[in-house]
């Protein structure tokens, strides 16, 4: 049997709303303000929007190229190419959190921002190579060019 | 799961002609080979040349960077004809069973090679054919025709080798 719960209507009063003004009298009344809450705050904002532009993306770059077998097709997508322009300090740990949730061709974009490959002379696989970039990135010894 | 209903869509989405494939069947997700590769039954690295421009600046991790043998530095039909004439493989006229006999075809979309699918030889999987779909899955169809389409085109060129 149904439980239907009916919820009283709600009481909207907006012409209470009270403004009230503040009036400084002089300089020493002004509250201060901590400048380094607005900087955590910028921060946070340009990094949900970077996470947001890189999976956006790297999804669109997937849709296009999963299925593709040319190197030169999948890197040349404009998708892909756009995500490598995006700020590199900012790129690098969200392209390591992917391949190290889902080891894939993504850690090409590695060799490109870096210039450099983690391959010896023994072949390594694709998700081997993952693996070594997200060890190489957590100890720190990662250099761009 | 592999062979889910969520990942069996997403492939349909990109090749129709499976809807109705009744040996389609996901096999493996391994980013570590691409088509070309596991046609010649390697699992372990792509095979592609280097984009131009880039050789040998950018070394791709992963990648046999050259192609296998002493081929033009391409990516086409010619080519990858050359390379599968290397490990044996001779052009015939299509891509029906042969015992005795594995077989390979090249797709080709616009007059580029896209993609390679192998024919398997096994007992319980006689005459059917092995994609791998780039650094995505790797499946099992009933035909070359079955994943013709706006992603690789049509299957062009068949190859075979005597397994004798």
């Amino acid at each position: 049997m149904p439980f239907i719960i009916d919820l009283p209507p709600v009481d909207y009063q907006n012409d209470n709303t009270k403004i009230e003004h503040v009036v400084v009298n002089g300089e020493k009344n002004i509250p201060s303000v901590d400048f380094d809450v607005f900087k955590i705050d910028r921060d946070i904002f340009e990094d949900v929007y970077f996470q947001e532009k890189f999976e956006s993306l790297v999804s669109a770059w997937k849709g296009n190229t999963v299925f593709q077998s040319s190197i030169s097709k999948i890197i040349e997508d404009d998708n892909f190419v756009e995500m490598l322009k995006m700020n590199k300090k900012a790129l690098l740990p969200l392209i390591i959190n992917e391949i190290e949730r889902e080891p894939s061709i993504l850690v090409w974009a590695l060799n490109i921002i870096t210039g450099q490959s983690v391959s010896t002379k023994q072949r390594y696989t694709i998700e081997d190579v993952c693996k070594r970039w997200v060890k190489l990135y957590r100890e720190q010894k990662i250099n761009f060019i | 799961m592999l062979d889910s209903p969520i990942n069996r869509n997403e492939i349909i989405k990109v090749f129709p002609g499976l809807k109705n494939d009744k040996f389609f069947k996901i096999e493996d997700s391994s980013p570590n080979y691409n088509c070309i590769a596991w046609a010649a039954h390697v699992t372990d690295c792509w095979w592609d040349k280097l984009p131009h421009g880039n050789r040998p600046s950018i070394r791709f991790d992963g990648v046999k960077v050259d192609w296998p043998f002493d081929v033009d530095f391409e990516f086409s039909t010619r080519v990858l004809i050359e390379i599968f004439t290397q490990l044996s493989f001779v052009i015939c006229e299509d891509g029906e069973y042969e015992d005795g006999f594995k077989k390979v075809v090249i797709y080709e979309k616009d007059a580029e090679a896209t993609h390679m699918a192998r024919q398997l030889t096994n007992s319980t999987n006689k005459g059917i054919w092995t994609s791998k779909l780039g650094g995505w899955f790797r499946i099992t169809h009933e035909s070359p025709l079955t994943i013709e389409g706006n992603a690789y085109g049509v299957a062009t060129i068949f190859m075979k080798k005597s397994m004798s």
